[in-house]
């Protein structure tokens, strides 16, 4: 059919394009996945301790929330540790998949046609449904080997069926969303509302899911992501399910198909509405647009977070009940002190909330190098606006985005967590342990501005300390690293409030760190080239 | 006159490419200064020096009197700078835009403003993802003609607009030039330059190749003749500084080097002139005369 008329020269492209990318996914999953794995067989040496993992984690919501059904867990053993480890494993996983596909596809279909590189392909000879279908069948690609990696990994500790159940299921996750990303894409006139809509989508499944596990009911055959946990590995494998994913796929796709015939180059569907023909007083401040630019996000984080922390603070009395054999939860919280069993289950959980707002300023600070690489700084810095106030705009509109990211999951977590224990009072010492983790942040963000002023083509490495945090945050303490290695974690020096007492020590030293790097950034910046190609 | 831009020996380097190489350019207070070159001859780059946005790696350039690179913000209150490759901000409307850049820059016109949207013909309440190619170069050019600069960087300035909006751009470039601000105009449309500029630097790799008054330059040009004359004119090839000679219908044209006009016209004059066509050399000769001929050398 003419219509994919050069999809294989677009696929060669993209694949060109994503050289790095798509090799960092592959290679972060599946080690972030095989190396937790690897540490399982030295946790649960005894009957006693899996079976006091599983009723904590499969007898409270929160824990089948992050976790998954837990097929097979009762048949769990020291020699059969699989589905413990698909249970582990198997959201983050699915998370993580869901992620690559749609960021893959979006950036090859929607950001292509946006820059307006589209248009100059589709003058070629390249078929109408050819550059989303390559950009659906990379992502796919990507996905497919990243599944087969993971299961080979798996298979080196547990038998090969499950291990490539459970490696291709996590494919079927990427490949999914990377349909629904490319159907997003046409909808939508613009990038980032495609990533909006197919992440949104991507949620919205997943807490469908949630309520099924929860629930026990037939819910989860509503979703993908539930027909991905449905083939169940290690427990009657049922590879069946790979086929319905495919299905939905190829009719998302079908879908696109539809919609790009429909619709003309470089247009969506949802109507673009007319704008303001003049800018407001605040508008017109350089801090007032870099607020501007990263207001939809900034909602959308506001929120998201309010919600996690909502969550958190509400299944803490769920959890109590849950709490009283710790083996393994005291790897994660460490030694209990005087600390009520809920407060320390509440702060042990802050931290990820906290790591997850520090990406929200990664990724307000990384507007820095995309309005400079634009050329939209050069219109400002063209005029009488300095180098310093341009990148002290971003950065004070990144920091106050943050905090105010920060502080709306505090009053989630507070009121949900005050009303929990009828105790009012209990409410601004879980906003503070919130807001206290703003130093850690700082540095990251201290570390992007730096980066930005005397390494500015390294920008993105900005990324890397943070995936590290989210490593140590996430399995470090199972893994049992050395506590220098634990310790490059700045997270790991705030306080735990509300087990803890407040102590400025830490912060203060953590803020001089960040001011430094803030000053090496306008140094650097003030003295380099504007890039500018 | 107060000299508006001094460039001298200006070298720019990014990595091993040398961008700019001992340029030399002046530009004179009230006069609209054409900067003439084919693409990747270094314009952009000049301009952004000027900016402050690159940093010289030698030479000395001044901008109204003051250092581009540390005095910056200081002089772009007085500087007005309009783009050839515009990039906005997708999700702000273009009036939205018009009005981030102008108060950037220091403030807006408010009057100008107004006439400048009504005669470039603007929707202001539309976001600048769904403008043309030219809508978005007329964002950029009422942000910088609506302001009241006293210095206009203008870097290809017209590109993607229709003839008409070309016209309209050419007549308020006159009307700033008799409020008698200075332009330095970039551009490789050399109507355009013609149309406009008192006085032109055509620069090459990086290097001034050439820069006077357009009288100036064309001095050092050929002029074409068109010749009918009452006496065969017979082998006029072997003259000095006659080229590209073809006849046809009993006309002859040929191009003439300037200095060796007067002589060949004496000659023509002796045979008896029936008609004659002289037309002075347009830029674009200029421009095949410096770079084709210079390329040709280049080659050998």
């Amino acid at each position: 059919m003419s219509g994919f008329t050069g999809t294989w020269t677009m696929a060669r492209l993209f694949l060109r394009r994503d050289r790095v990318r798509i090799p960092v996914w592959i290679v972060s999953i599946v080690l972030l996945v095989v190396g937790s794995i690897a540490a399982f067989p030295g946790l649960y040496e005894t009957q006693e301790a899996i079976d006091v993992r599983n009723d904590l984690l499969m007898g409270n919501p929160f824990g089948i929330a992050l976790t998954g059904p837990g097929h097979g867990l009762d048949q769990a053993t020291p020699d059969n540790l699989g589905p413990m480890a698909v249970n582990e494993m198997g959201a983050s996983t699915i998370i993580a998949m869901a992620f690559m596909g749609i960021f893959l596809v979006v950036r090859h279909t929607r950001g292509e046609e946006q820059e307006g590189r589209l248009e100059l392909l589709r003058s070629g000879v390249i078929g109408r449904y050819a550059p989303v279908t390559a950009a659906f069948l990379t992502a796919s690609a990507a996905s497919i080997v990243l599944g087969v990696l993971l299961g080979a990994g798996l298979a080196g500790y547990y038998p090969l069926a499950g291990s490539m159940a459970f490696g291709l299921s996590m494919a079927s996750v990427g490949v999914v969303f990377a349909a629904v990303g490319v159907l997003a894409a046409q909808l939508t006139g613009h990038s980032r509302a495609a990533t909006g809509m197919a992440t949104v989508t991507f949620a919205a499944l997943f807490v469908v899911r949630v309520m099924g596990d929860i629930r026990q009911s037939g819910l989860v055959w509503l979703t993908p992501v539930g027909w991905a946990q449905e083939i169940r590995p290690f427990a009657g494998e049922q590879w069946w399910t790979l086929g319905l994913s495919a299905g939905l796929a190829l009719a998302l796709l079908g879908l696109a198909f539809f919609v790009i015939e429909r619709r003309d180059v470089g247009a969506g569907v949802l109507p673009t509405r007319k704008g303001r023909p003049r800018a407001g007083g605040l508008l017109v401040r350089p801090i007032g647009l870099a607020l501007r630019l990263q207001r939809g996000s900034l909602i959308a984080w506001t929120i998201g977070m309010f919600v996690f922390g909502a969550m958190l603070g509400s299944l803490v009395m769920e959890a109590e009940r849950m709490l009283e054999a710790l083996d393994v939860y005291a790897a994660y919280f460490g030694d209990l002190g005087s600390a009520t069993l809920m407060e320390t289950f509440l702060a042990g959980y802050l931290v990820f909330v906290a790591i997850t707002a520090a990406g929200q300023a990664l990724q307000a600070i990384s507007q820095l190098r995309s309005e400079e690489s634009k050329g939209h700084a050069e219109a400002l810095l063209a005029g009488s606006v300095s180098r310093t106030r341009w990148l002290g705009s971003h950065v004070v509109a990144a920091l106050l985005g943050n905090l105010f990211v920060l502080g709306a999951a505090g009053v989630g977590a507070g009121a949900t967590y005050a009303v929990a224990i009828e105790d009012a009072s209990a409410f601004w010492p879980v906003v503070a342990g919130m807001l206290i983790y703003a130093p850690a942040v700082w540095l990251l963000v201290g570390l992007a501005v730096a980066l930005f002023g005397v390494a500015y083509r390294a920008f993105a490495a900005v990324w890397a300390p943070f995936a590290w945090i989210v490593v140590v945050a996430m399995i470090g303490p199972l893994l049992g690293l050395p506590e220098w290695v634990m310790d490059l974690d700045p997270f790991s020096f705030v306080p735990r409030m509300p087990a803890e007492e407040f102590a400025a020590g830490n912060l203060l030293v953590m803020t001089a760190i960040a001011a430094v790097l803030f000053a090496v950034g306008f140094f650097g910046y003030t003295r380099r080239d504007a890039d500018t190609n | 006159m107060t000299r508006v831009i001094e460039v001298a020996g200006l070298v720019k380097e990014f990595g091993t490419v040398r961008a700019l190489d001992g340029l030399d350019m002046r530009v004179e207070q009230g006069e609209v200064h054409g900067f003439l070159g084919p693409n990747g001859a270094g314009k952009t780059t000049t301009i952004r020096v000027l900016l402050g946005l690159l940093r010289a790696d030698g030479g000395t350039a001044r901008l109204l009197g003051g250092d581009p690179w540390g005095d910056a913000v200081d002089l772009h209150r007085r500087i007005a700078y309009v783009p050839g490759d515009v990039a906005l901000w997708p999700n702000l409307t273009g009036g939205e835009a018009i009005d981030v850049i102008g108060r950037a820059r220091g403030g807006l016109n408010e009057k100008r403003r107004a006439e400048l949207l009504e005669r470039f013909d603007l929707d202001p309440t539309k976001k600048a993802r769904t403008y043309s190619k030219g809508n978005r170069q007329k964002v950029a050019i009422v942000a910088g003609l609506a302001s009241d600069a006293e210095l206009l960087l203008l870097d290809e300035p017209t590109s993607g607009l229709d003839p008409l909006m070309e016209a309209t751009f050419q007549e308020y470039i006159r009307e700033l030039k008799r409020e008698g601000k200075t332009v330095l105009l970039s551009s490789h449309i050399l109507a355009q330059v013609e149309a406009l500029a008192d006085r032109v630097t055509i620069i090459r790799l990086g290097r001034a190749v050439e820069s006077g008054t357009l009288d100036e330059l064309r001095h050092l040009t050929r002029t074409s003749i068109t010749v009918e004359t009452a006496a065969p004119l017979g082998e006029i090839e072997g003259f000095a500084g006659v080229h590209d000679v073809s006849r046809e219908n009993g006309r002859t044209h040929f191009d003439v080097d300037g200095e060796h006009l007067d002589a060949t016209i004496a000659h023509l004059s002796s045979l008896g002139i029936r008609s004659l066509i002289s037309r002075p050399p347009t830029l674009e000769q200029l421009f095949l005369r410096h770079y084709g001929v210079e390329q040709t050398e280049g080659a050998r």
